[in-house]
């Protein structure tokens, strides 16, 4: 039982962090489109969210980030509802945030040294995909452990 | 209360005892599967997605003219049907006047000068609504006199002795390097001007090599940060200073233009 009540505070976790996720995301797509929506107070949001890095082949990079914690979201919601689901929704989910993790790591690579200026929502979304890997890398490491005799 | 797949709980029976441990089993080699593919698919997807990204900027700065230099011309080149007066590009007459200020090294000022200026050239220059001021800020080591921005700034001058500023800035913009990676060498500056057709390239040498136009572009710059501009590019307004990137300047050159 504590096992499974363990697996249970990371599920909510995870869904939380992908909740939070797709609000941070969704108010920077918003904000991709309209500058007026952008509260920036600590650093350069403007900055990163107008230069040519904030969208690949016309596609707002936010968008994408937003795309990608809808998946998590609904991914975590359906292992929830299909327990039968488990182990492929946990796979899928680990993948999602582990491209969105290098994906991140590689925008974060830019802001810092290529644009030079950071963009703290930017960065709140870099955390939580983060955090979210650690959550899922927890389940897997779970999921995986053979139970004794 | 709904019952559990049976792998989950096999039962109590002494029989199903080692059928738990292989069903843990199985399912573990299952998830590896699955792990594995889903850890190939991530890194590929990401992978992809940073390839794009880098093709898009390679693309922009344009195809190598000049391999042994390692040259590059600008995938957009500045319509040559513009007006140019010296550092200024489009219709004296226009309401609109937009002042860059920027350094030849800045990252920044090359994302803009390869991507966001050509499409600003065609919706308000090539119109006639905005005439274009390029003015030198130089940021990446201002207190370096001999830096290679103030170098870049000054060659950039010295063609526009000859009238052909705006020639040698676009190829400026496109062989940009990065801070202090060595693009603005006397040598290399002038192998960047080799490609511009029409310019006198003994004269312009020796505009380099003189260093002509140093007193001019350390004024310029030094204006730009007396009146409180730190950071490039930064974009001026018919007097107003504009903070963001392109949408904000789009946005202030509409704003001056509903009201001219």
């Amino acid at each position: 039982m504590p096992a499974r009540s363990g697996r249970g505070g990371i599920r909510v976790a995870s869904a939380a962090l992908a909740g939070l996720g797709v609000a941070v995301s969704a108010y920077l797509t918003a904000s991709h489109f309209d500058e007026g929506l952008l509260v920036c107070g600590l650093s350069d949001c403007t900055t990163v969210q107008a230069s040519d890095y904030a969208t690949i082949l016309g596609v707002p990079v936010a968008l994408l980030g937003l795309g990608m914690y809808v998946a998590v979201l609904g991914l975590v919601v359906a292992r929830w509802v299909r327990p039968g689901l488990t182990l492929a929704t946990t796979a899928a989910t680990f993948g999602l945030t582990l491209a969105g993790a290098i994906f991140t790591g590689y925008l974060t690579y830019v802001e810092l040294f290529v644009l030079e200026a950071i963009c703290q929502w930017c960065v709140v979304s870099a955390v939580l995909t983060v955090l979210l890997l650690m959550t899922e890398g927890i389940l897997v490491s779970r999921l995986l452990a053979i139970p004794e005799e | 209360m709904s019952s559990s797949p049976s792998n989950d709980h096999p039962g109590a029976s002494g029989a199903a005892r080692p059928t738990r441990r292989e069903a843990a089993q199985r399912r573990r080699r299952r998830l590896v599967g699955m792990l594995g593919a889903a850890v190939a698919g991530a890194v590929t997807v990401a992978v992809v997605l940073i390839l794009l990204d880098t093709r898009e900027r390679d693309d922009a700065v344009g195809t190598t003219v000049d391999a042994s230099n390692g040259l590059r011309a600008p995938a957009a080149a500045i319509d040559g049907d513009l007006t140019r007066q010296g550092r200024t590009l489009g219709d004296p007459a226009a309401p609109v006047l937009v002042v860059e200020y920027a350094d030849y090294q800045c990252s920044f000022c090359q994302a803009f000068g390869l991507n966001g200026l050509p499409k600003l050239l065609d919706d308000y220059v090539a119109t006639g609504m905005v005439r274009l001021e390029y003015r030198h800020l130089v940021v990446i080591g201002g207190d370096d006199p001999d830096g290679e921005s103030y170098r870049a700034a000054e060659a950039a001058e010295c063609a526009g002795d000859q009238g052909k500023f705006w020639e040698l800035h676009e190829l400026l913009v496109a062989n940009s390097l990065g801070e202090y990676q060595g693009s603005f060498t006397p040598e290399r500056l002038k192998a960047i001007a080799g490609l511009v057709d029409g310019l006198d390239q003994t004269a312009f040498g020796s505009c380099v090599d003189a260093r002509t136009h140093r007193a001019e572009v350390a004024r310029l710059s030094a204006e730009a940060k007396q009146a409180g501009l730190r950071s490039t590019p930064t974009f001026v307004v018919n007097g107003a200073t504009v903070t963001g990137g392109v949408p904000m300047l789009n946005e202030a050159i509409d704003e001056h233009l509903a009201g001219s």
